[in-house]
């Protein structure tokens, strides 16, 4: 993985000691609040409904054994034991003093991690496929054009005041595991008709209030390329972007607003300017950043591991799990393996301290001493061999984190809502609790098969509803919480956004009304059919049915 | 979250606040200090009352004391104040998804 430089390193120490004077000043009174908000925003912190949280980023999802076991020592020193894994593959944590974050800050730089580019209307942590260098699917990894979008944006002086905020996500392989479709840059890695690797560039996908699905305004960016088309397309949007209104400021309005040819030639146009200048990428320096994320040397093994398949066949809890956490991988005899941060009853993406530091043991005897964040609020084992699977899950199984159900009904993604955040108009988190609890059966689950329900508490969609298979969006009626229901959102390669089914139910109905979903897609769906092919052959109709048959 | 609605007292307000060093939720109390329980805040449904309130915390703000004030409402039913929002009621009580990490005003009033 990627290990920092001299400049790098110097450069987040410089930071954490500039934010230590910050946090001194304010509580000098020498800045004010409105003075020193900014500030700490650029530094992950934010202040919450109870408390202050921190925002530390994990560039493209990828973490060793080492930075996770400082994650858990951080949750257990500063925090209350436990941190949140979120939709964009960083971690946060609920309960920081303000006091104490410069030294957390500090903690983290001994590991080679901080908090910038985790707020603020600068171009964020870039996010890739959590199976990176890992995948079956993949063509190249994506984590090595992370790295270097983010050597190019990490405050890039253009770039640090932009309209809004800006993610871009990469993913390398045609299954789309990174939604980017969603992003206000996706970049899918492809292979054109020469057999040369270059990218699809997809601009203006967002989530939200005014969700849309990024259109694609060129089928093939040649690799050297990359970093002056990126920057062709920040301009026009830091030129032209709205900065007069906050809803209408992401890239996604000016797109549409623009419309996609003529935003296209915009971009074709500035990038012929800049074309061929100091931004070219050089083959040398993207075959150096190659080399921090060369594959760790597999052994030969063979496909088909005759004791992995023994155990499978006799037990089924471990067949189970297979099933759904455990995913091809490109070395023959190797998997990558899914950790299930949502057991039944729980917080969607918290782990424990003591739960990190096992995944971290994991890690370092199973896994190459690699461990992903997916954007799904699970955690990943990327290289595992097929013989030591039932090993993993043993451990895993008694930490808590053996739950069967990655894929499935209660794999939840849901953002953090009411119960922590300040702009939460409803609860999320105990929806997606109720849900598990009501769906306890896993059996039931396995059979019901991949269904993807996602819930935000309120219309800035951190819990993705609209690309939800079932999204659950909160409202604020009167002071009471209500949820709007869509169906037939995808975040997948099938970028699609849920349509909304009816009126929204209240707090006490809105788990009622998902088992009506649940029911009826059970009752029409033919075989093979997933849930949004049912839903697209019969339509809303029979859901709408069951869902307000009473009223 | 259950609404109680009592419309003899509905403008009954009290004021609250993060804690600038450590940001936990605080209430202006009767002796203008700041306490982490909602039932030893003042509450007024006074208006000059709620402006000295609001004044008091805008200096505890300029002194660094706390962060971010504002009022809110509550009603009183049987001499216990509860907030009217969702919001308010869970800001009150912590969040309501892990009862093993609700906040606790002892160890946090170090």
């Amino acid at each position: 993985m990627y290990r920092y430089d001299e400049f790098d390193r110097a450069f987040v120490k410089q930071r954490v000691k500039q934010f230590r004077g910050q946090v001194g000043r304010r509580l000098a009174g020498e800045l004010s609040e409105d003075e020193f908000k900014p500030l700490r925003l650029m530094n992950g912190v934010y202040l919450q409904l109870h408390a202050y949280m921190l925002r530390v980023a994990v560039p493209y999802g990828t973490l060793s054994s080492r930075q996770l076991r400082k994650l858990a020592h951080i949750a257990r020193s500063y925090d209350r034991g436990y941190g949140h894994f979120t939709t964009r593959q960083n971690i946060q944590y609920n309960w920081p003093k303000l006091v104490d974050v410069p030294d957390i800050l500090e903690e983290l730089a001994t590991v080679e991690m901080h908090a910038i580019q985790t707020s603020g209307n600068c171009i964020r942590n870039v996010t890739a496929d959590h199976f990176a260098g890992a995948a079956a699917d993949e063509i190249e990894d994506p984590r090595v054009y992370g790295e270097i979008i983010r050597q190019w944006s990490s405050l890039h002086p253009e770039f640090s005041f932009l309209p809004r905020k800006f993610k871009i996500a990469v993913t390398g392989a045609p299954n789309d595991r990174a939604a980017v479709r969603f992003h206000d840059i996706g970049l899918q890695i492809r292979r054109n008709e020469a057999g040369e690797v270059g990218f699809e560039v997809i601009v203006g996908g967002g989530l939200g209030r005014t969700p849309y699905i990024g259109v694609t305004i060129r089928k093939f960016l040649p690799k050297q390329h990359l970093l002056s088309y990126l920057e062709a397309i920040l301009r026009v949007y830091n030129q032209l972007g709205r900065r007069d209104n906050l809803f209408k400021s992401r890239i996604k309005i000016l797109v549409q607003q623009t419309g996609a040819e003529a935003f296209r030639d915009l971009v074709e146009d500035e990038w012929l300017q800049i074309k061929d200048g100091y931004l070219t990428l050089p083959t040398a320096e993207i075959e150096r950043i190659e080399t921090y994320f060369a594959p760790p040397v597999f052994e030969t093994l063979d496909a088909s591991q005759p004791a992995f398949e023994a155990r499978r066949f006799e037990d089924r809890d471990f067949a189970r799990w297979v099933r759904t956490n455990v995913s091809p991988h490109k070395a023959p005899g190797y998997a990558c393996v899914t950790i299930s941060l949502k057991p039944e009853g729980a917080p969607p993406g918290d782990a424990s301290a003591e739960q990190m530091e096992a995944i971290a043991d994991l890690a370092e005897r199973f896994s190459f001493d690699e461990i992903r964040v997916s954007h799904e609020q699970n955690l990943v084992l990327p290289h595992v061999r097929l013989t030591d699977l039932a090993e993993v899950w043993e451990v895993l199984a008694a930490n808590g984190l053996g739950t069967p159900n990655a894929g499935l009904l209660s794999d939840i993604i849901a953002c953090p809502g009411l119960d922590y955040c300040n702009l939460a108009n409803a609860r999320s988190i105990p929806v997606a609790q109720r849900i598990t609890q009501r769906f306890s059966d896993l059996k039931r689950q396995h059979e019901i098969g991949d269904l993807k329900i996602k819930i935000s508490g309120c219309i800035n969609a951190c819990g993705h509803h609209h690309v939800g298979h079932i999204g659950i969006l909160g409202v604020d009626k009167k002071g009471e919480e209500f949820y709007q229901i869509t169906l037939g959102g995808s975040a997948d390669e099938n970028a699609a956004l849920g349509k909304i089914v009816g009126p929204a139910f209240s707090y006490d109905q809105v788990v009622e009304a998902v088992d009506n979903i649940v029911a009826t897609y059970l009752e029409q769906r033919r075989e093979g059919e997933r849930f949004n092919d049912t839903l697209a052959r019969v339509g809303h109709a029979p859901f709408k049915e069951k869902l307000y048959a009473a009223a | 979250m259950n609404q109680h609605k009592n419309p003899k007292n509905a403008s009954l307000r009290v004021v609250t606040a993060n804690r600038l060093r450590q940001g936990d939720v605080v209430y202006l109390t009767v002796s203008g200090t700041w306490s982490h329980h909602l039932n030893e805040s003042r509450a007024s449904d006074d208006k000059s009352d709620l402006e000295a309130m609001l004044a008091k915390a805008a200096d505890d703000v300029a002194a660094r004391l706390v962060v971010g004030p504002y009022a809110f409402e509550v009603v009183e039913i049987d001499g216990i104040l509860q907030p009217l929002s969702a919001r308010e009621i869970i800001r009150a009580a912590g969040p309501t998804v892990r009862s093993d990490h609700r906040p606790d005003p002892a160890e946090r009033a170090a």
